[in-house]
């Protein structure tokens, strides 16, 4: 064990300079009549964690060099090949979509069923991003979310078969894929969609669903109902 | 065995409201308490030490559950958590979806067993209350000869109760008066640590020369190690000149006493000791008595009924109940930034740790800390464990010369001191 003579401190630490006032430090006495005799066997040492701090972020950055470049390349065949028609801004916009999802697919810590229905929401916002970009010819609403919330259908099954114990839990999400359906129904009656079909098929698909959950579900289902919604 | 049993949940207690909405990695909202043992950690049976007491505290066992207008505790049927070697930097994240979703963690490096709680499931008490059991049952796993004669079972000291003392202690009149501060108050800046580093100095000072330094001055234990934290920063920080803004430092107080609470759920309030440096040459004495006036007139059963009406009759309000959580999130985010800066610091002090005889000999010291939050660089967390106190300053800030003046003061007051740094602290 060291001693500071300046703050008049014992120091645990291997080190040569005091922490708190950075003097170089003195050996302390064997022996130190005012204090207990396991005074210097109090603490433990600490792990280095700074390595695994910078492991994590140098591959972040990897991952985000990797991206950038992969557009570049996307803009410099845009600007070669089809001078007069941006794609490459669509991809750009992939790009970004595909690093901020998958930042906060790794770091952020909510359950899969909170990040699965953000990235339905924000996909269905691209989809109709991109698609009013080239041209709004409509196929996002009439074809592409459809498929989208059927999926998300399919995502929902596929999450309460796997988590049987705790199926209701995905509740909330199937929730949502409902509120999609009926949306997108509602765009059908005032005319903003001209396909039937695939509205009326997810309404059915997941209301369905959403039917036999409750159905089935019982206790379980009301009391999911009841600790999402209490007040 | 397939569990068909309907899923248990509870309401976040008034406090725990606070900590989902602000936690993020920079600002974690967990806590740690530490356990230096005499031998080095064997992680197998700290694991089935787990294992086995954590059937029995159910506060521990949840998870957080997103609803449409609260957060919520849902009983977390996965497996338990795995002990793990430390890795991380104290008081990190704890990142619910690499932990099972529990809320807590329960690490080990060498001879130091840490458990570290997202506050949001309990505060100190509740934290020692379990740690104590973990220890007990570590040692028994441990040492199953030395300590034959112990029952292998749970202390029969401890209550596991999981009341809301918020809720029941609340009276409908007099906390109108009540407002959360957001008078801004000195804040600590300066150059950070690399990469999101989090230092730790640990002080280890012998219990009855404190005890005397506090006795000559005329104050408690506490105040005594509020008013020279207060001190070294209006010397360090403010460089001894005065200032508009006060030097405000959060103190926590554990409400159980006051409300004949055992609760294992968070159930404290924070009151503010505030010191305003008006002018030059101020002395540590002065510093006492001002700190001392500042906390003894906020410790006081009618002004924490106040903190406490105040603070419920805001979750209780029908209006504030049927705000989507969403802009209630952005609400609370909000009044949480407005009144951040009004603290400089946080000195929180979960008093003295007690362990039963059998096993005293096997733990040499007792540790705590918190981490940082918003508008807050520095924080200090004391813990008494035999004949010593151990004070922990967890800061983002690379220097330490407040850390310096604090102990310095104390030395030269008389006090032995021996310090301890997680080696962040470059030389």
């Amino acid at each position: 064990m060291n001693r500071c003579t300046h703050c008049n401190v014992l120091i645990f630490d291997e080190r040569q300079v005091c922490p708190l006032c950075h003097k170089v430090l003195d050996q302390a006495p064997d022996h130190m009549p005012d204090l207990p005799e396991d005074f210097a066997l109090l603490t433990a040492p600490y792990p280095d964690v700074r390595d695994i701090k910078m492991r994590i972020r140098r591959w972040m950055h990897v991952l985000l060099f990797l991206l950038i470049l992969g557009q570049a390349i996307a803009v410099a065949v845009d600007y070669f090949t089809t001078p007069g028609y941006w794609w490459s801004i669509i991809s750009g916009i992939v790009v970004l979509y595909i690093y901020l999802f998958l930042v906060y697919w790794i770091r952020h810590d909510s359950g899969y069923a909170l990040k699965v229905g953000l990235l339905l929401g924000f996909t269905m916002l691209l989809l109709l991003g991109i698609d009013h970009f080239t041209g709004a010819h409509g196929w996002a609403l009439e074809y592409a979310i459809p498929g989208l919330i059927l999926f998300g259908d399919v995502l929902v099954f596929f999450f309460m078969a796997l988590n049987r114990q705790t199926w209701y839990s995905y509740t909330m999400l199937l929730l949502f894929v409902m509120v999609c359906s009926v949306v997108l129904l509602i765009l059908y009656l005032t005319h903003q969609v001209h396909n039937v079909v695939m509205p009326v098929l997810c309404v059915c698909v997941t209301g369905g669903f959403l039917l036999l959950t409750v159905i089935f579900g019982d206790r379980q289902m009301t009391g999911e109902l009841k600790r999402r919604f209490h007040v | 065995m397939k569990n068909t049993k309907q899923v248990s949940w509870d309401k976040l207690d008034n406090t725990a409201l606070l900590f989902p909405v602000i936690a993020s990695e920079s600002m974690s909202s967990v806590w740690r308490i530490s356990c230096v043992l005499t031998e080095p950690v064997d992680r197998a049976c700290l694991q089935a030490a787990q294992e086995k007491v954590l059937k029995s505290f159910s506060v521990f066992r949840m998870r957080l559950r997103t609803g449409l207008f609260w957060y919520y505790f849902e009983e977390n049927r996965r497996p338990y958590p795995p002990v793990v070697e430390e890795h991380d930097y104290p008081g990190s994240y704890i990142n619910r979806s690499k932990n099972n979703q529990y809320l807590f963690r329960l690490t080990y490096y060498d001879c130091r067993i840490n458990l570290e709680v997202f506050h949001a499931l309990t505060d100190g008490f509740g934290g020692v209350v379990f740690i104590k059991e973990i220890i007990y049952q570590y040692l028994r796993l441990r040492y199953p000869e030395a300590l034959a004669g112990e029952a292998d079972k749970l202390s029969s000291d401890i209550f596991l109760d999981y009341e809301d003392s918020y809720i029941k202690n609340y009276r409908k009149t007099g906390g109108d008066k009540k407002r959360y501060k957001n008078s801004q108050a000195v804040t600590l800046h300066g150059e950070h640590l690399p990469d999101g580093a989090v230092g730790l100095i640990e002080g280890i000072m012998p219990l009855a020369e404190l005890k005397r330094v506090a006795h000559e001055k005329g104050v408690s234990l506490n105040t005594l190690l509020v008013g020279v934290y207060c001190y070294a920063i209006y010397r360090e920080y403010l460089g001894g000149r005065a200032s508009d803004e006060p030097v405000a430092c959060a103190v926590p107080v554990n409400l159980r006493p006051y409300y004949e609470s055992h609760t294992m759920k968070n159930f404290f309030a924070i009151v503010t000791a505030e010191f305003l440096p008006d002018r030059e040459g101020i002395t540590l004495d002065e510093v006492l008595q001002i700190v001392s006036d500042s906390l003894k007139g906020q410790i006081t059963k009618e002004n924490l009924d106040e903190i406490i009406t105040y603070n419920v009759s805001n979750e209780r309000n029908l209006i504030v109940r049927l705000v989507p959580l969403v802009i209630k999130r952005l609400a609370v985010r909000q009044v949480y930034e407005a009144s951040s800066h009004a603290c400089t610091t946080t000195v929180t002090n979960i008093g003295r740790v007690e362990l039963r005889e059998p096993y005293r000999p096997y733990v040499r010291n007792i540790s705590c800390l918190i981490s940082m939050s918003s508008g807050q660089n520095m924080k200090a967390a004391v813990v008494a464990y035999e004949d010593r106190l151990t004070i922990t300053f967890t800061s983002v800030l690379a220097g330490t010369s407040v850390q310096g003046r604090f102990f310095q003061t104390l030395t030269g007051l008389g006090v032995h001191a021996a310090v301890h740094t997680n080696g962040v602290y470059e030389e």
